[in-house]
């Protein structure tokens, strides 16, 4: 019986388990989306980037601009639909107290950048300029738009892919924001 | 007709890479290296191709850092290493080799070993 046992369990059990482990993983896997990967940037300064501003169309170094203060990138550009989608909330988020929010218009040329916010409304305190894509590489981005939280020391806290929710703004940036501001 | 469409799908498949001519590099040493990363580095976006064969907008803007970095004398180590810090180590088409990425690289050997191991045991309690 105590043979009959060790057979059954090398000869079935043992493979049985494996493969339905082996399914498992294979299970998870599938519902990892690639898109939603963690920012490498997260938790490392960010990468010294030297933009145009957009108004006054001169070079600026933006971990300067925004040294000591808790800082939002929205990375966006004009020709992109879910930037349009997300503007809305965007600007609600410029409204809300200590939000000292800040952008780069990717691959887009200043005129149209210019029309678009004289046209939709600005919610930036900097806009810069990013025509090449090159800012974005440093960055790390995917495409647009994209969404950094950047602390006082110039680290970047938190990166979120693709068009904000109301739910993002609620659960994620404004306690995050809240968070970092408390912190020396 | 269909010869000619067959011929044509054919060669229209093309490496991007080649997008950046070798007249334009110094040596063909560089040139070598450029063309070599362009077909190490993952296309971000449309993830089972190299940046090589995507004609996506980022992979365009990937191979023209390459090929900035390249001309201006950076080794593909180098260029590797940055484009590893900001994307991490997912832009590699070959992960490489380190403790996060231990279980990808030994987890087949040791699946392979178990399945011997589980193979024997089983003949032999057979004989």
């Amino acid at each position: 019986m105590k043979r009959f046992k060790k057979i059954f369990t090398i000869r079935y059990i043992l493979p049985l388990s494996l493969l339905l482990l082996v399914g498992y993983l294979l299970l998870v896997s599938l519902s990892n989306d690639p898109s939603k990967l963690p920012s490498a940037l997260k938790n490392k300064p960010l990468p010294t980037l030297t933009l145009k501003e957009i108004f006054s169309d001169r070079p600026e170094s933006i971990a300067q601009t925004i040294q000591g203060q808790v800082t939002i990138i929205n990375i966006w550009s004009t020709w992109c639909p879910s930037c349009k989608t997300e503007y809305p909330l965007i600007k609600k988020l410029a409204k809300e107290p200590h939000i000292n929010l800040t952008s780069i218009v990717y691959k887009d040329s200043r005129s149209r950048a210019l029309t678009w916010l004289s046209k939709n409304g600005n919610p930036y305190q900097h806009v810069w300029l990013d025509e090449d894509g090159s800012a974005g590489i440093e960055l790390g981005i995917y495409g647009t738009p994209e969404l950094f939280i950047v602390d006082k020391q110039g680290i970047v806290r938190y990166r979120y892919a693709g068009a904000i929710r109301t739910t993002t703004i609620e659960n994620n940036i404004l306690p995050l924001v809240g968070q970092l501001l408390n912190e020396q | 007709m269909y010869q000619f469409i067959f011929l044509l799908i054919l060669f229209s498949s093309q490496t991007f890479a080649k997008d950046i001519q070798s007249e334009q590099f110094e040596s063909q040493a560089q040139y070598h290296q450029y063309l070599t990363l362009t077909h190490q580095i993952r296309c971000v976006v449309c993830q089972n191709q190299t940046i090589a064969d995507s004609n996506a907008d980022i992979a365009k803007d990937l191979r023209s850092i390459i090929y900035k970095k390249t001309v201006s004398g950076e080794s593909s180590s180098e260029i590797k290493d940055f484009l590893v810090s900001r994307y991490g180590d997912f832009i590699l088409y070959q992960p490489s080799f380190n403790k996060k990425n231990l279980l990808l690289w030994l987890g087949p050997w040791l699946f392979l070993i178990l399945a011997i191991w589980i193979a024997r045991k089983s003949f032999k309690t057979k004989a």
